[in-house]
This record gives structure tokens, sequence and C-alpha cells, in this order.
């Protein structure tokens, strides 16, 4: 495990918050959570070689974007071959569109910040043996 | 016979006149207004002389009291015996019955000097003992006295009864023959007329056709016969265009079967049905054509189902059209249930921050009522999630791969565990088989097929479900007859059909109602598959799904049963 930075995409603040929040109390205080508030700014992020985190979550559904494309694009930066993408989506329907679309992983949105505590859980236990 | 030895000179013109000169011989003429023979003049002798060697019918009036002569060739004329002898009578009593025009020609011949022509024409006369009616060809001529006036009149005459009767025979039977053959001509008319009538009352297209050759070759069909229903489509009848040649009213025909199929069938005599979609000549028809050979015609008939075609390609539109429709309807019904889903989730998610916020400042009743909060928001939420899972299949165009139905099942009943557990329910699993098709899809129809038992089982009676397969033939189609059984509290069987529609909920009192769509997702899954889907149930006694998945493979049930 490095101290690299994990990222959440979300347009939604209050899921944003609540995403980062568990985090937090999963991997301690001292863990880097950077928030961006669509696709745009995530990819301009990646644009930069030195830009490597160790986890990014991606909304599915942020304007100008969609989540899928975003994956898509983030596929194509060599640099970002490692990293592990995961999608959120209120439509747990939308798992088989994300797994097509080459994620990492698939939750969909909880309806409590306990359910958001699972889902940075599963996080670490997926993703940081 | 008259004797050589008792003619004086006086009367030898008298020599060779046979009976009738005897009877001018033995005639007493000193009583007459002629007096004694010695004593006529020479004009009468001469003419008599004519008259009587003439083999010619002749007849002579001489004299003011019109004193009559003939011939032997005039004799037959006067009948049998007739008015013969009349030789030395006044003509007035030998043709009393027709004196008055007897009497008018004579005076005529008077007083014109010329001389009168008649044919064949009729002078009925007294012979026979009765009045016959006699045809005559004839002229009166003057004849000159002595004394340079007229003194008699000379008639060459020819009863031309038997031509003329046998004329009026010929022209009486051609007559007859005429009016036998307008007969025959008018009964062919009308039995045209009644053919017409008849294949004019058919709806359906007729021509009886003749080929018209050119260099040994078939280069066109001329009409013999047509209907009105036929002639209508060039608007004209079928006189108009009887003998004409098809390709002079429909010049396009040439380029289609409805001439070669035709002429084949006219070389071949074969006969042929076909469909033919005729674009020539302006037209647009849909037509079912057959072609029969009759002796030296083709017989040709047709269905004109434009209309039915045209019904046909407005309803291949309209479906179209609402399966567009239907898409959009369905994209439609996922953005709206997306867009719901996110509100919801924030309902739920604040109801249960707030609810932890306020930990023990809650009442027992405002812990109440905010559970009422979540969990029709958790209802509300559950619902959408169906109408997504619904509606998802028009927006991904799933994949078609090989799905182990059996590894597809336990992985529902590992994800309804909980549920499966909370309704004491147990499973039987038979051996499923591995088919071709969308593995999510088959997935998401076990997942709400088993959720199904679950959410109607009977509360008296632990529940049972069974899933089993089995290969089945219907209609000539393979399939997998996929079977879940359950125990529960099942439905009408006239409902079987219902259940499959959406938003269609079954009344059970005692059961929380689901949302009404998870057997439409069946279905649709089952239809996305080409397959059937049946239900069939007795309330109290369990339902029965039964799934008919076509089975493309084969080898893969083969190895699997």
């Amino acid at each position: 495990m490095n101290d690299q930075p994990i990222i959440i995409a979300d347009d939604d603040a209050d899921d944003s918050e609540y995403m980062r929040t568990a985090l937090i109390s999963v991997f301690g205080q001292d863990k880097q959570v950077i928030q961006v508030p669509n696709g745009r700014e995530l990819l301009a992020l990646a644009k930069s070689p030195t830009f490597r985190p160790e986890l990014i979550i991606i909304d599915m559904q942020m304007p100008f974007i969609s989540g899928t494309d975003i994956l898509c694009k983030l596929r194509d930066q060599q640099h970002l071959k490692q990293v592990p993408l995961v999608i959120m989506s209120g439509d747990k329907y939308n798992l088989e569109l994300a797994y097509r679309a080459g994620a990492d992983g698939f939750y969909s949105k909880p309806t409590s910040p306990e359910g958001y505590l699972e889902v940075a859980i599963d996080i670490r236990t997926q993703y940081y043996r | 016979m008259l004797e050589q030895h008792s003619i004086g000179t006086e009367a030898n013109f008298l020599r060779n006149t046979g009976e009738s000169g005897q009877l001018i011989l033995q005639y007493d003429w000193d009583n007459s207004s002629l007096g004694p023979l010695s004593q006529w003049p020479s004009s009468l002798r001469t003419t008599l002389g004519i008259v009587l060697h003439s083999a010619f019918p002749m007849f002579l009036f001489w004299g003011p009291d019109n004193i009559c002569f003939y011939n032997d060739a005039y004799r037959p004329s006067l009948g049998l015996p007739g008015k013969h002898p009349a030789i030395g009578k006044p003509a007035i009593e030998v043709w009393p019955e027709i004196w008055e025009m007897t009497a008018a020609l004579i005076n005529e011949v008077y007083l014109t000097g010329n001389a009168l022509w008649f044919e064949n024409k009729l002078i009925p006369i007294e012979r026979n003992g009765r009045l016959e009616d006699v045809y005559w060809t004839f002229s009166h001529s003057p004849v000159y006295g002595d004394n340079g006036t007229i003194a008699g009149v000379l008639v060459t005459s020819l009863e031309t009864t038997p031509t003329v009767i046998a004329q009026q025979k010929i022209k009486e039977t051609v007559l007859k023959r005429t009016r036998e053959l307008e007969q025959a001509n008018a009964s062919i008319s009308q039995a045209n007329a009644y053919l017409q009538d008849i294949i004019n009352s058919f709806k359906q297209p007729l021509q009886v056709l003749v080929p018209v050759y050119e260099g040994g070759e078939i280069v066109d069909f001329r009409f013999k016969l047509t209907n009105q229903a036929y002639a209508s489509y060039a608007n004209t009848t079928p006189d108009a265009i009887s003998g004409s040649r098809v390709s002079e009213i429909f010049p396009g025909y040439l380029k289609t079967t409805s001439f070669t199929n035709v002429a084949r069938t006219f070389l071949s005599g074969e006969t042929d049905t076909w469909m033919i979609h005729y674009d020539q000549d302006g037209l647009d028809l849909y037509n079912e054509m057959t072609a029969i050979k009759m002796g030296d015609e083709v017989i040709l008939h047709f269905a004109d189902y434009t209309k039915l075609k045209y019904l046909e390609f407005e309803l291949l539109n309209k479906i179209t059209e609402l399966e567009n429709s239907n898409q959009n309807l369905e994209a439609f019904a996922h953005a709206a249930s997306h867009d719901l889903k996110e509100p919801v989730r924030k309902i739920q998610m604040f109801a249960n921050i707030l609810q932890g916020q306020l930990g023990d400042k809650l009442s027992e009743q405002n812990r109440m009522t905010f559970s009422k909060i979540i969990s029709a928001a958790e209802r509300m939420g559950k619902l959408i999630d169906d109408l997504l899972q619904y509606s998802q299949f028009s927006l991904l165009p799933p994949l078609m791969e090989p799905v182990d139905l059996n590894e597809n099942v336990r992985q529902v009943i590992e994800d309804l565990e909980v549920r499966i557990q909370e309704s004491n329910a147990s499973l039987i699993l038979k051996e499923l088989p591995v088919i071709n098709g969308y593995k999510r899809q088959l997935y998401q129809m076990f997942q709400n097929l088993i959720s199904n038992s679950l959410k109607y089982r009977d509360p008296a009676t632990p529940l049972n479900i069974e899933i089993s397969a089995a290969p089945c033939t219907e209609n000539g189609i393979n399939y997998h007859q996929l079977e879940v059984r359950d125990n529960g509290l099942g439905f009408e069987q006239q409902f079987a059909e219902n259940i499959f529609q959406l938003f269609t909920r079954l009344q059970h009192t005692s059961m929380q109602a689901g949302s009404g769509i998870g057997l439409s997702t069946v279905k649709r899954v089952v239809d996305n598959h080409k397959g059937i889907v049946r239900a069939e149930s007795q309330p109290g006694n369990g339902a029965l799904f039964k799934i008919f998945l076509p089975n493309s493979a084969p080898n893969v049930e083969v190895s699997h049963f």
C-alpha cells in the first residue's frame, strides 16, 4: 500500500462527502482523498503523467461525460493501466454496462451512512490485499 | 291434219300450220265479221302466215271485233281443254275475266302505234276450270292493214309461270334461309352477350388470349375475350379492346411475367400460378395470376390483392411505428425511473441520518413514524428498481453466449439467500441445461420467478420451490422446457395471461403486493430469447411457470441430459 490518493468523481456533493467520510473512517485520518465534481476535471487531472492514484471511484451519471465514457478514456492512458476503476450508480442494473465498459468494480449507491461504510470496507478488501 | 288437196291457193299460207291452221280452215267464216277466208285482206294472210308458222307462241287480235287467232305454240297457254278452241271468236268472249285490261292494252297500241312490253306480268286467267295465276312475258305490237291503218294487234307471248314460280320459290328459300341465318346469328350474339354478362359479373379480371407470332416466336398476345373487371384497368370496355394486341393497351406488360409466364404456359401447356407486382404503365398492382392453356388460347385470370398489400405495408409501418414508440416509451420509462431513483434514495439516506442524529431524543411514536417514512421510501426504491430492470433491455444490446443455467440459478439463490431464509423456503434444483442466451437476462428471469414464489407464499405452509428442465418439441421446434413450481397461494387460471402484463397485481389480502413488474420482466426475457412462457395455477394449489426456450444447439443439450 502506498500513499497515493483515492479519487472520487461525483457531481452529487452529498454522495461524494459520505463516500469520503466512509473512506477516511476505513483508511484512517491521513488518507488522501481527492474529490472532483465531474468527468472533465477528472480527465484534466489524469492527463498529468505523475498522476498515480491508488483507485478511482466514478459516478455513472455525471454532467458532460458519462461514467462509462470516462472509463474508456482513462483506460487509454498508459500510466493508469494498473489503477482500479470502480463505478458507482444509483441504478443497480448498470452493473453489466459498467463491467462491459471495463470497470474493475461496481457498487450500487447506498441509502445510509452505514451503506457507505460497507462499500469502503469492501474496497479495502478487494483492492488492498 | 290439214289435207294438202283440200287447200286452195288462197289458203296456201295455212300449209303446215298444224291444228291451228286446220281450225281456221274448218271455221265457218261466212257468218263472221271477217267474211269468207278467200276475201281476207292480204295483210291478214301475211300476218297469219308468220304467226302460224312461228314456233314462238303468238296471238293475233284482228279487226274491230278483235277476232282471235293463235298458233300451236300458243295453244297450251289456253289450258286443257280450257279456252281452246278460241279461233274466230271475238276477244271479249274468250277473255271476259281480263277484258278490261286486255282492251286497254289493245286500245293503247291502236292509239299510239307503239309496241308494249311486259315481263313476267301476272295476268290471272280462267283455265282448266279455275282462275289461275299465270305469268307472262309479252309484247303487243301493231299490225297494219291493206289500207295502211292499224288493223290488228300481234301478241308474242311466253308464259313464264314455271320460271316465275321457280324464281319465287328460290326467293322464298333465300328469304327463309336468310331469316334462319339472322336468327342463328342473333342466337350467337345472344349467347355471346350472355357469356359476356356472366364473365362481367366476376370481380376477378379475366382474359382469353391468342398468341401473336413473328418469325416463329410469340411476340405478343391478342385479346379474344375479356371481362369488365379486366377492361376497367384500362378505363375501357371488353368490346373496345377485343382483337387488340395486349401491348397496345399495356405496353409495359411485355417486360413482366404477365407476358413471359403466359407465353411459357402456352408453349408448355402447363397451368401456372404466380405472384406479380405490376409496376408498369403507371400501375402499381399486386396480383396472383393464373394461366391455363385451352386449345389455341390461354385463359388468364388474376386476383388483385393490391389493397391487401397496401394494408400490409400500412400495418408494417404501424408495427415499426409502434416498436419505435415502445422503444421511446421504454427509454422514457428508464430515464424517468432513473431520475426518480436519486431523490428517493436521498429521502432514505437523510431519513436514516436524521433518525441517527436525533437518537435518544425520539419517542417510541417518533421512531414508528420514522420507520414508516423509511419503509415507504424503500418500497418506492424497489418499485423504481423493478422499472429500471424492465426497461434496461432497450438500452443495452445484449450478447448471446452459452449460459449454464445451473450456475445461473445458483447465483440467484445466493443473492436471494436472506429472503429465502426469512421465508423458510426450501429449494429443489434439478439438472438444468446449458443454453445459448443472454446471461444477465436469464439471471433476472430466475430472480423474478423465485422472488414471485417467495412473495406469494402461503403463510400456513412451508414453501417449496422446484426448478427443473426437460427437452420438448412443439410445432416442430425443439425447446428446453424449464419449470418453476411452488406450493404457494397460486391464482385463478383465468389470470394466467394477465399476470405477465406490466403493473398487473392479483389480489392477495394477507400479502403485501409486489410492483407488478417482475413477471413482465420474465416475459420480456423469454420474448428476447424467442421463447414462450405459460403459467398454470389454481388458488391454493401453488403456481407452475413453464418456460420454453428454443434449443438451437441440440449437442449442448445432449451432453447435459
